[in-house]
């Protein structure tokens, strides 16, 4: 035990002796992270994504059709045949596509609440001027502006179509102009000589539409506009789609939590955590070849304590470089929020640890020279920082390098991290991603205990 | 205290030790002499558990290094490397490395303390070490092994680099361990360090041992015959060969010339007066006279056919 904590105090005593070392551990991530996190504002507000690879892959789209009405499923129908996007349907509904969307799987879902299909049927111009649209709820993750800006380019277009689509065939044009009629006399907030008008325009309508009976064409909505909240040819939009921000805000704060900082801070930490420990790791080595391995190996404190030791440093080293990180990012200027659960938070913070202590452990058991160890695992490090979501978020990535991103520390780390932050995770939730993260730190340990050579 | 047993172990296809057999009882200092090479430091290696021998074993007051905590704890090292944190001070060097020995709170400090003064260091004890010269930093990696007072030390060239004045200084510590009745296996590549501080000397070369026993026995392997030289003053003839022969028999001449002879004695303290006795009747004067030194370089050059140092 006492040589255990000799190890610790060791440690301690070398890390302090190098002010060096204490910048690039504690300042370093923090201005880091404050680019990035700056960078990647600039990026935000809902623009299109005009990236060649979002679109190549389909953009998943849960649907929670609580209305189940003809109108409706024909709606979910024209969506599941649009360009560039997956339907999915939710098994639990709303509240499973709502936590699909906070545990970041899913960007978006589309809730078309009952009612809709009546509306949709009711008709283009009855929804434009009676105020009786149909009303669509999007849920959105706000980190996925890219994904979900291209969805609202296709809904927007999809559902216009649908709202326009049975006007021009033969049965639903003529109930449409009828329920027109009785929805212009109805609607109050029309003067008088606009009733006329449009009591004019659809008895016209109405007699065109019986004259022309079954023969009438069918106009697929193609030639309806994209992407912006007003409707076409200054006729307001005959529909609504509400936004919800899924954050652990809820409906209540819809942005509350997130910021690119968030995200910045997650990803910096955990990248900055990996080359603190891959000093961890160096150092190792250079005690091998320093001659001070052997003389811990001939004292009689057992070799298990000085591996255990470096472990448990490197641990605590990765949580309190974590821990500064978040402090700074919780500053009014990021502020960044612990939305989730604290208890959570340390979970992952430890795991992301753990880890990475198996990881710097695992070089120094690999490696006979520093300058081969820093080469590699400068490499390892960026690669799993550029896969795993350190430097961006990962969805902006193609499928391939996602998959890949399942074998790296920072995916895990990052996601866990953000989940506590403004995601709002549970200690439940973010429980897996620590889970997989122990597993790592496992196997990397088992490693770097057999391979680990004394002498 | 200190045992090793037909100790083997090879890199690869090189033998670093092979069949060496040697112990250091309580209050005895054996020297390891042996040129580069010859398997010094690896024998330490496996000694302190380091490394395990091919064949043979190693044990610390009867117990195997390697495998056993308790027989480590009795054993201080002092590598041929220094080997400290140049970073850290050395109080916190020491701090260190009595924590891996259990050692701390007041009897850490004090012992810190002590031997920091043994080596002379007091003064420079909160000073990184890099700070050091060469020759500090030597003492201090001596002073590690010295700071939980083992039973046994196993000192690996010591005083390469080390200057003259601070190498007596070690030599007086030695001295000391011994009389404190502790084992020392030193090793070393320095005649006179074996020669003055070793009960018993044990020479090595290219991992065989070649002669061991106390300094008098292993220069009797030199062989009984001595070198003695006579220089005589300017301008005098070469001395009758016969009559120095006869004169300083059974000695034998080897040269007989007008600036010198030079005679081979199995006891030149015999023949001495004799000799000195004939040339100065024959009227030559003596200048100077040189009897050879027996010296472990001499055995060793004997023995092996090589010289001990490579200069
Ligand atoms: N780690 C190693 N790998 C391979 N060969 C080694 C290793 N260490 C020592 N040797 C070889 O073993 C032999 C004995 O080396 P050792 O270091 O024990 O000699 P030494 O007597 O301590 O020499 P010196 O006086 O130079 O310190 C040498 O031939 C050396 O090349
Ligand atoms: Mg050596």
């Amino acid at each position: 035990m006492t040589g255990f904590l000799a190890i610790l105090r060791k440690n301690r005593d070398l890390f302090l002796s190098d002010p060096k070392g204490l910048f690039l551990t504690f300042l370093m991530p923090v201005v880091i992270a404050s680019l990035a996190g700056a960078a990647f504002s600039g990026m935000g507000g809902g623009e299109e994504g005009g990236n060649g690879e979002s679109e190549a892959r389909k953009v998943p789209l849960l649907v929670v059709d609580e209305d189940a009405t003809p109108a409706s499923r024909k709606l979910v129908d024209r969506l599941a045949k649009a360009k560039g996007i997956e339907v999915q349907v939710p098994e639990g509904g709303l509240a499973a596509a709502r936590d699909a969307i906070r545990l970041g799987k899913r960007p978006a879902a589309l809730v078309i609440p009952k009612g809709t299909g009546e509306a949709l049927e009711r008709g283009l111009f009855a929804a434009a001027f009676s105020g009786r649209k149909p009303k669509l709820a999007l849920l959105v993750d706000p980190s996925r502006q890219m994904e979900t800006g291209m969805l609202r380019g296709v809904l927007f277009q999809e559902v216009m179509a649908a709202a326009a689509g049975d006007l021009f065939s033969a049965e639903g044009g003529r109930r449409m102009m009828r329920t027109s009629l009785e929805d212009v006399e109805k609607a109050g907030d029309l003067l008088t000589e606009e009733k006329a008008q449009l009591r004019e325009a659809f008895g016209l309508g109405l007699q065109f539409m019986e004259r022309l009976g079954d023969a009438a064409p069918r106009v697929r909505g193609e030639g309806a506009p994209g992407g912006g909240p007003a409707g076409a040819g200054g006729m307001p939009q005959p529909f609504e789609i509400a936004e919800e921000a899924v954050t652990a805000g809820g409906r209540s704060n819809p942005f509350q939590g997130y910021s690119n900082f968030a995200h910045a801070f997650a990803g910096m930490g955990v990248m900055f955590l990996l080359f603190g420990v891959l000093d961890g790791g160096l150092l190792l080595i250079r005690e091998r070849a320093r001659g001070t391995l052997a003389r811990i190996v001939a004292s009689p404190t057992p070799a298990s304590a000085l591996l255990l030791g470096e472990a448990v440093w490197l641990v605590g080293m990765g949580v309190l470089q974590l821990a500064v990180m978040l402090a700074v990012a919780h500053l009014p200027f990021f502020g960044v929020r612990v939305q989730g659960s604290w208890a959570g938070l340390a979970l992952i913070a430890v795991a992301t640890s753990a880890a990475g202590a198996g990881f710097g452990l695992a070089i120094a058991a690999f490696f006979r020279t520093e300058k081969a160890a820093q080469g590699a695992a400068i490499l390892v490090i960026l690669v799993m920082s550029a896969l795993g979501g350190s430097w961006w978020p990962l969805f902006i990535t193609p499928k391939p390098m996602q998959d890949m991103a399942s074998w790296t520390i920072t995916k895990w780390a990052v996601g866990g991290l953000e989940g506590a932050l403004w995601r709002g995770w549970s200690l439940a939730e973010i429980a897996p991603s620590a889970g997989i993260l122990a597993g790592m730190a496992a196997l990397l340990g088992g490693i770097a205990w057999a391979r680990f050579k004394f002498e | 205290m200190l045992l090793a047993r037909d100790l083997a172990k090879r890199y690869g296809d090189r033998v670093a030790l092979d069949g060496v057999s040697i112990e250091a009882r309580p209050g005895e200092v054996v020297g390891v002499l042996g040129p580069n090479g010859a398997g010094k430091t690896t024998l330490v290696s496996i000694l302190c558990g380091l490394r395990r021998p091919d064949r043979g074993e190693a044990r610390i007051g009867g117990e195997d290094p390697a495998a056993a905590p308790s027989a480590r704890a009795r054993l201080g090292v002092c590598p041929q490397e220094v080997a400290v944190y140049p970073e850290l001070t050395a109080e916190q060097n020491l701090r260190f490395f009595g924590g891996l020995f259990g050692m701390r709170g007041a009897r850490l400090a004090e012992r810190s303390r002590a031997v920091l003064e043994r080596v002379g260091l007091a003064d420079r004890s909160r000073e990184p070490v890099q700070k050091f010269s060469g020759g500090m930093r030597r003492r201090l990696n001596l002073a590690v092994a010295m700071l939980h007072e083992p039973a046994a030390l196993l000192l690996d060239e010591p005083t390469v680099g080390v200057d003259p004045q601070s190498r007596s200084h070690l030599f007086e510590e030695v001295a000391r361990l011994r009389g404190e009745g502790r084992a020392v296996l030193y090793t070393t590549h320095y005649m006179e360090e074996a020669e003055r501080l070793c009960d018993r000397i044990v020479v090595m070369d290219l991992g065989k041992i070649v002669a061991q026993g106390t300094l008098a026995e292993i220069l009797a392997l030199g062989g009984t015959a001595r070198r003695v030289t006579v220089a005589f003053a300017d301008g005098g003839a070469a001395p009758d060969r016969a009559a120095l022969a006869r004169a300083a028999a059974p000695a034998e001449v080897l040269e007989c010339g007008p600036v010198s002879v030079v005679l081979s004695a199995a006891d030149p303290g015999a023949l001495l007066p004799a000799l000195l006795g004939h040339l100065h009747a024959a009227g030559h004067a003596v200048a100077g006279v040189e009897v050879e030194r027996r010296t472990l370089e001499s055995v060793f050059l004997k023995l092996t056919g090589r010289r001990l140092r490579d200069e």
